[in-house]
C-alpha cells in the first residue's frame, strides 16, 4: 500500500478531475461504502477513497492514476448488492462510485434496444422502455439496481422471454491502462450498437460474471422486449418437489412459459406478506410448493399455448390446486414488471444470498441435501428452503437455484448458525454437481480454485494480461493469497 | 414518568440489518408509476452516505465506537444534512419495518449526549428558545402582537388555537388569516396565550431533548390549566410535535390535537362551513412532511393528505393540478430538521426542486399548510423569480368563506 504521501497527492489529482465534492476519504463518508448486508461473510473493509465521476472520460483518468500507483479500484454501480462484490477486498482502495452516471442515452424502438450508464437501475429503465411500448428482461432483484451491472453480471429474470440468460448486445470498458474497450458492433468500424457478434470471439461474454474485475463497464446497449398484449397467469400448488417439477421440462422443451419459478410455501409467504408477524402465521396457508407460470404475447398464441400447457400438466402432474388460469394476486403481477416486493426478503432479518446454477432433476437431490445440513445446524426442516427458476431454452435443464435459511446478521448465533449451514451447503453441492455459482462471490470460489484445472488458469492469466497490476476489484473473482484458508 | 423517545440502542438490529437495499433511495414505484428521487440530501451530496442508508450506518458506527475524533465534523454534517423529511421509510418502514425518521432523530439525539452535536446554529436557537421560548430570538411578549383587533376570542372556549413561532413571529399572514377564518366560521375559540412556548419541534428534531421535553411538559399543563379540549394547529411542525412526541414525553395529553385542515374539513363534512366565493386560479398542493409521512392517524394510515385536498376541492373556481410527487411520496420543501438554520443552500435547492415541479403543473398558486414549508417556498420563489404565488390553505379558505 502507497505511503500516506502518495494517497494525498492522489486525492489532489482526483480532485482536479471530478471536482472537489465528488471525492472525498472522510472516514464518515466511506463508512457507508466499507460493508454491504452479506458483511458476516465478506469482511468490512473501509476504502481510502470514493470518487464519483460523470462521465467515462473521468473514468478512464481515474483508472490511469490508479495504475500508475497500483491502488486497487472497486466500481459500484448504484451499491445495491448482496456479496460484498463492492466492498473492497484490499485496505487502501478506491471505491469508483458509478452512481451518477445515470442517463438512459437512447431507447431505440426500431431496433429494440436501450443504451444506459451503469447508474441507470432497472426501475427507471423499464419506466422509461414501458412509456415508449417496450420493456426490459425484469431482473428478479430489486429495481433500485443497476441494469447494467445486473445484465454484466447476469442475473435470473422475470421475462425469460425466450431469451435466456443474456441481454446485453455492447458495451463500452474503461481497462486497468485507462484505454477504452468498446465491444459487440460498437467496435466495428461506422456501425451501430445494436448487435452482439462480430466476426471475432464474443469479447463481452469475456467480461460478464466479473464484477469489474478486468475493466470498469461505463455504457451497454441492451435488448429490450415487446409488451405483452396478453398474459395468462396460473398458479400451480403441489405436496411434493417430484411432481411440482415434473411438468417443467415439457411446459420449457414446448417453449411456452414466459415466467416459471418452482417456490417453496415460505418464499411464497415472503413475497406476499405485508409484516412480519404475518410470517409464521401464514405458514401451512398455502401448498408446500407453488409455481406461478406467465404465457404471453399475442392473443392468439397464447390461447393456444395455454391449451397446450393444461394438455401437458394435466398429463405430466395435475396440482392439487385447480388447473385453470387465475387472476394473480396484483402485487405478484407488478412484481415481475418492476419488482419491490423482493425487499421483503429482508424483512425478517438478513438475505441469505446462496446462489448456483444446475440441472432441474438434481432438484429433489439438492433440498434433501439442504435440509439436512440445516438440521446440523441447527435449523428446523421447514426452515431450508431452496427456489429455482429454469432459465429459457432450458438446454441442459439449466436452472437458477437459491438456498434461504432465516437468519439475522445482528445476532452471534444465528450467524454461526447460517455460516455452518452455508460452508457445509457449498461443500456438498460441488460433490453433487452444479453447473457453477450464481456470480463469482468469494467462499465458493475459494472451493473450486484447484480444481479447475487449465479453465482456471487460462482464466487468471487473461485477468493477469488485462490487469498485470492487479487493482481491478482484486480478491473477487479469485481469492488473494491470505484468503485461501 | 420518563420519557419514552427512542434511544438510538433501541435501533441496534436494524442498524445492523440495514440490506443496503437503496430502497431509501427513490419514492415508491408501483404507485407513482415513475421514477423519481426520493432523498434531498442525497440528491444535493451524492455519495450513499448522505442517504438514510449512509446515516443508518453511521449510527452503527457510532454504537460500535468506530467514530474517530478526527471524523466528527464530517459525522456533524452527515447527520444534520437530511431535513428529516422521512422520505426514505417508504419502502424502509413497508419491508423491513425500519423507522428511518426515528433512527436520525435518536442519532442526532445521541450525538448531542456525546457533545458531537448539533450544529453551532442550532446551540443558538436553542439558547433563544432557552432565554425567549421561541427559536427566532424575538422577545416573549410579542408573540401575539399580530392579532388582528377585534379578534373573537372566548377565554372559556374548550378550543383553542396554538398559533406557534413562525407564525407568530414570521409567517404573521398566516396566523392572522387562521384566527380570522374561525371567527368567520362562528368557532367559539381561545388563544394559548402568554403562556404558549416553542413547541419544542426544532429541539427534538435536532437531538436536543431536555429543553424540548420541559418545553412539552409546559405547553401541555398551560393547555390543560386553560380548560381546552380540542387544540387546533395551522404549522405542521407544531401539529407533528403534539401528536407525534408530546405522548411519548407526556403520555396521554387530556385533549385532542387537530391540524387545522383536519378541523375544517369536519366542518364541511357536516356541512358547517359555506365556502361561496370563488377563487378562479388554477392551484397545486404541497403536502408538508410533518403532517404527512410524520402523522400515525391510525395504525394502517399515515398522513394528513385528504383533509387539504377535499377543502381545495370544495372552494369554487378552483382547479387543482397535482404534482407527480405527492402525498406519502411528495419532495420535501428543504426546511426541516435543522436544515434552514444549519444547511442553507440544501434548503434552498431542495425548495427550488419543489417549485420547478409546481410549475410543471401551470399552476398559479402552489398552496400548503404550514408556515414553516412557507417561508422556504416563498425563498425559493423569490430566488428563481418564478411566476407563481404562494399561499397557506387557511389564507385562500378564509377568501372564500361565507
Ligand atoms: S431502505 Fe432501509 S434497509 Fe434498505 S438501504 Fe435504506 S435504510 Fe437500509
Ligand atoms: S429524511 Fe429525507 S433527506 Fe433525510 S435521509 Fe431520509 S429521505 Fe433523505
Amino acid at each position: 500500500m502507497p505511503d500516506k504521501a502518495i494517497y494525498e497527492q492522489i486525492y489532489q489529482k482526483l480532485q482536479s478531475i471530478v471536482g472537489p465534492e465528488r471525492v472525498s476519504n472522510d472516514g464518515p463518508v466511506l463508512i457507508a461504502y466499507e460493508r454491504d448486508q452479506h458483511w458476516p461473510f465478506v469482511t468490512p473493509t473501509r476504502p481510502a477513497i470514493v470518487v464519483q465521476p460523470k462521465s467515462t472520460e473521468e473514468v478512464q483518468q481515474i483508472v490511469k492514476i490508479a495504475n500508475e500507483h497500483k491502488i486497487p479500484i472497486v466500481p459500484l454501480s448504484r451499491g445495491v448488492n448482496v456479496r460484498g462484490l463492492c466492498v473492497p477486498a484490499k485496505k487502501g482502495s478506491i471505491v469508483i462510485d458509478l452512481r451518477l452516471m445515470n442517463r438512459i442515452l437512447e431507447i431505440n424502438t426500431e431496433m429494440m434496444t436501450a443504451t444506459v450508464e451503469p447508474g441507470v437501475t432497472h426501475g427507471q429503465l423499464q419506466i422509461a422502455a414501458r412509456e415508449k411500448g417496450c420493456r426490459i428482461c425484469i431482473p428478479g432483484a430489486p429495481a433500485t439496481g443497476s441494469i447494467l451491472a445486473n445484465y454484466l453480471l447476469r442475473g435470473v429474470y422475470h421475462t425469460n422471454a425466450g431469451d435466456g440468460i443474456d441481454h446485453a448486445l455492447s458495451a463500452e470498458f474503461v481497462l486497468p491502462n485507462g484505454e477504452l474497450l468498446k465491444v459487440g458492433s460498437a467496435a466495428f468500424p461506422n456501425s451501430d450498437p445494436y448487435w452482439r457478434y462480430t466476426c471475432s470471439p464474443d469479447f463481452l461474454g469475456l467480461f460478464q460474471s466479473m464484477p469489474g474485475s478486468m475493466g470498469i463497464c461505463t455504457k451497454m446497449t441492451v435488448k429490450l422486449y415487446p409488451l405483452p398484449e396478453h398474459e395468462v397467469w396460473f398458479m400451480l400448488g403441489y405436496d411434493k418437489i417430484e411432481d411440482a417439477i415434473a411438468i417443467i421440462p415439457p411446459l420449457m422443451n414446448a417453449q411456452i412459459p414466459s415466467v416459471l419459478w418452482v417456490l417453496p410455501q415460505y418464499t411464497l409467504i415472503k413475497l406476499i406478506a405485508k409484516k412480519t408477524k404475518e410470517l409464521e402465521k401464514l405458514r401451512g396457508t398455502f401448498p408446500e410448493w407453488t409455481i406461478p407460470i406467465t404465457i404471453e404475447g399475442p392473443k392468439e398464441i397464447v390461447e393456444a399455448k395455454v391449451k397446450v400447457a393444461m394438455d401437458i400438466i394435466r398429463k405430466t402432474s395435475p396440482p392439487k390446486t385447480p388447473l385453470k388460469p387465475v387472476p394473480p394476486p396484483t402485487n405478484f403481477v407488478k412484481e415481475f414488471k418492476y419488482p419491490r416486493n423482493i425487499l421483503g426478503f429482508l424483512r425478517a432479518g438478513s438475505y441469505h444470498a446462496l446462489a448456483f446454477y444446475g440441472p432441474l432433476k438434481k432438484y429433489p437431490e439438492y433440498i434433501r441435501m439442504m435440509k439436512e445440513n440445516g438440521e446440523k445446524a441447527g435449523y428446523k426442516r421447514e426452515q431450508v428452503d431452496l427456489l429455482a427458476s429454469p432459465y429459457a431454452q432450458f438446454w441442459g435443464q439449466a436452472c437458477y437455484y437459491e438456498a434461504e435459511v432465516p437468519y439475522t446478521s445482528a445476532r452471534e448465533e444465528s450467524v454461526e448458525m447460517v455460516k455452518k449451514f452455508h460452508y457445509a451447503t457449498l461443500k456438498d453441492l460441488i460433490k453433487i454437481g452444479i453447473y457453477g455459482w450464481f456470480r463469482p462471490f468469494l467462499n465458493p470460489m475459494k472451493l473450486i480454485i484447484d480444481d479447475l484445472g487449465t479453465y482456471g488458469k487460462l482464466w487468471r492469466d487473461i485477468m493477469k494480461l488485462i490487469d498485470p497490476n492487479e487493482i481491478m476489484n482484486p480478491g473477487k473473482v479469485f481469492p488473494m493469497e491470505k484468503e485461501l484458508t | 414518568m420518563a420519557d419514552k423517545l427512542e434511544k438510538l440502542e433501541d435501533f441496534r438490529e436494524d442498524l445492523i440489518t440495514c440490506g443496503h437495499c437503496m430502497g431509501c433511495n427513490v419514492f415508491n414505484w408501483w404507485t407513482l408509476d415513475k421514477w423519481v428521487d426520493c432523498c434531498p440530501s442525497g440528491k444535493k451530496f451524492g455519495f450513499i452516505s448522505y442517504f438514510a442508508v449512509g446515516r443508518v450506518e453511521l449510527g452503527r458506527a457510532l454504537l460500535e465506537e468506530e467514530i474517530e475524533p478526527q471524523d466528527i465534523e464530517v459525522l456533524k454534517k452527515i447527520a444534520y444534512a437530511c431535513p428529516t423529511c422521512g422520505a426514505c421509510i417508504l419502502q424502509c418502514k413497508e419491508f423491513k419495518e425500519m423507522d428511518n425518521i426515528a433512527i436520525i432523530e435518536a442519532l442526532r439525539a445521541k450525538m448531542v449526549e456525546l457533545g458531537y452535536g448539533p450544529m453551532p446554529e442550532h446551540t443558538k436557537f436553542a439558547q433563544a428558545v432557552d432565554t425567549v421560548n421561541n427559536p427566532y430570538g424575538e422577545p416573549h411578549e410579542k408573540r401575539f402582537d399580530w392579532l388582528p383587533e377585534g379578534t373573537n376570542l372566548d377565554k372559556d372556549a374548550e378550543i383553542g388555537y396554538f398559533v406557534g413561532c413562525t407564525s407568530a413571529y414570521r409567517e404573521q399572514e398566516l396566523a392572522k388569516a387562521t384566527v380570522k377564518l374561525l371567527n368567520k366560521a362562528n368557532i367559539n375559540f381561545q388563544l394559548i396565550g402568554s403562556d404558549e412556548y416553542c413547541c419544542g419541534s426544532p429541539l427534538l428534531r435536532t437531538g436536543i431533548r431536555d429543553k424540548a421535553i420541559e418545553l412539552a411538559k409546559h405547553n401541555v399543563e398551560t393547555i390543560k390549566k386553560k380548560g381546552i379540549k380540542k387544540v387546533i394547529f395551522s404549522c405542521a411542525g407544531c401539529y407533528r410535535t403534539f401528536k407525534e412526541d408530546y405522548p411519548k414525553i407526556v403520555g396521554d395529553l387530556g385533549f385532542e390535537v387537530i391540524h387545522v385542515t383536519q378541523f375544517f374539513e369536519q366542518m364541511l363534512k357536516e356541512g358547517l362551513l359555506k365556502l361561496k366565493k370563488p377563487i378562479n386560479k388554477i392551484i397545486t398542493y404541497h403536502d408538508p412532511c410533518h403532517m404527512g409521512r410524520h402523522i400515525h392517524l391510525t395504525k394502517k394510515k399515515i398522513g394528513v393528505f385528504d383533509a387539504p385536498r377535499n377543502l381545495l376541492k370544495a372552494i369554487p373556481g378552483i382547479e387543482l393540478k397535482e404534482m407527480v410527487r405527492i402525498r406519502e411520496n411528495a419532495w420535501c420543501c428543504g426546511a426541516g430538521g435543522g436544515v434552514k438554520a444549519a444547511f442553507k443552500d440544501l434548503a434552498l435547492t431542495t425548495a427550488i426542486d419543489r417549485i420547478e415541479e409546481a410549475l410543471s403543473t401551470g399552476a398559479e398558486i402552489l398552496v400548503s399548510a404550514c408556515p414553516f414549508c412557507r417561508r422556504n417556498l416563498m425563498d425559493a420563489i423569490n430566488a428563481k423569480n418564478a411566476s407563481i404565488d404562494f399561499k397557506d390553505i387557511v389564507e385562500l379558505l378564509e377568501e372564500s368563506i361565507d
